[in-house]
């Protein structure tokens, strides 16, 4: 079974733009856990940002980097925007409304499964999007206007 | 033996209390800091220490917060804390205890930063947020270079970790006065004794107690507990507010010694 992570890809690769720890991020202690955490090169921890308030967040748990540094899981990202339109799309397919940091996982899925016919993903839904309402209202003006 | 040990010596021999100044390097801005220590001396201030800013300063109440935000965007990183303290030192033999978060200590790298430190003339190195159970590797270098290592005792503190602490400590042992951020507060807090009584039955080293001390009444019931009182938010709210102006240097002296006066005479 292959493990998949998916990080918060936010709005860019600069730094300040997005929350993907293991994209630039390098090992570092902040509050209390030694884990792979974006700074620059002084040490200082870097801004972040991620459209899921969840995931915007400097570092990475330290069972992540462990996984990641035993080759057992692989990470990735996925962007605000892809994140936003994996969240649309279960929800209309599915009435699954999920947590705005599940949908970067939705997101991953989707565009694994177009080349992966007869495998079985499970996808980790670890939260309800109702918090995130709002969020997806702001993004999707035209649900308003039904 | 460090400046720092040689201190307390000192003020042993001399039946004095020592007076510790905590101010953020960099803040206002680097080339600021020579004067302002100087000043601290001029005061009295017996032990200098310096911090190094970081983002995410968690032991630290909004004032030190502040200037840590004010050192970093003037540009002040670990090496041009270190540049302070070696310009610092051409001209004094103030003990200077490099006072600073661990993960700039991490990207620096440890045996680069004990080496780097001594060569500036610094004497000891204290981290915020290292736990002490973690700190042997951190302890060697630091010792490899012959500089002090201080650790911080809380009131939480459990007696196992007291031991770790009374183990891994050189020069002094700081003890927090309470739980909680740095900052000022109008009375102290009654942690502050059992604390001592605890400390002292384990370890033979000086004690300091920092956190929340701002005024000459704390310094004097201090005093007659531990050798030596650190005071930080008090002189860097007073660099806050005067940072603009030109008598900051002398404002830093007077309070510095308003509040050594807290000790009164030698005994």
């Amino acid at each position: 079974m292959e493990l998949i992570g998916v990080e918060a890809g936010g709005r860019g690769s600069g730094a300040g733009e997005h929350a993907a720890r293991f994209r630039g991020g390098a090992p570092g202690v902040l509050q209390g856990a030694y884990s792979y955490l974006l700074q620059d090169e002084n040490g200082q921890v870097s801004l972040t940002h991620s459209v899921s308030a969840g995931l915007d967040y400097a570092m990475i748990g330290p069972e992540h980097a462990w996984l990641h540094d035993l080759e057992r899981a692989e990470y990735v990202a996925a962007s605000d925007a892809e994140a936003l339109d994996a969240a649309r799309l279960l929800s209309r397919t599915e009435g699954i409304i999920p947590a705005l940091e599940s949908a970067h996982a939705v997101a991953e899925a989707l565009k694994r499964a177009p080349a992966a016919k007869g495998r079985i993903f499970v996808v980790n839904v670890s939260g309800r999007g109702d918090k995130d309402v709002d969020i997806y209202r702001e993004n999707f003006p035209e649900l308003d206007e039904r | 033996m460090t400046r720092i040990g040689r201190l307390f010596e000192c003020l042993k021999r001399d039946g004095r209390k020592g007076l510790v100044a905590y101010i953020t390097a960099g803040d206002p801005e680097p080339a600021r800091t020579p004067a302002l220590v100087e000043a601290l001396v001029r005061g009295g201030a017996d032990l200098i220490e310096l911090g190094v800013p970081f983002s995410d300063p968690i032991a630290d109440g909004p004032v030190i917060q502040r200037a840590g935000e004010r050192a970093l965007a003037a540009g002040t990183s670990l090496k041009t804390v270190l540049e302070i303290a070696a310009g610092i030192r051409e001209g004094s033999e103030v003990p200077l205890l490099l006072f600073t978060y661990l993960n700039p200590v991490i990207r620096y790298g440890l045996d680069r930063l004990a080496q780097d430190a001594a060569r500036a003339g610094i004497d000891g190195c204290l981290l915020t947020d290292a736990s002490v159970e973690e700190a042997g590797e951190y302890a060697a270098a630091m010792h490899r270079a012959g500089l002090d290592t201080v650790f911080l005792a809380a009131p939480t503190s459990t007696p196992r970790r007291l031991q770790l602490i009374a183990q891994y400590s050189t020069g002094f042992v700081y003890l927090v006065s309470r739980t909680g951020v740095t900052g000022e507060r109008d009375s102290l807090s009654a942690a502050v004794g059992p604390l001592v009584q605890s400390m002292r039955s384990i370890t033979g080293l000086p004690l300091a107690v920092g956190f929340g001390i701002s005024k000459p009444e704390h310094v004097a019931e201090l005093g007659r507990q531990v050798e030596a009182v650190v005071v930080g938010s008090a002189f860097v709210r007073l660099i806050e507010r005067n940072a603009g102006n030109s008598s900051l240097e002398i404002q830093l002296e007077s309070f510095t010694r308003e509040l050594k006066r807290g000790f009164g005479a030698p005994a």
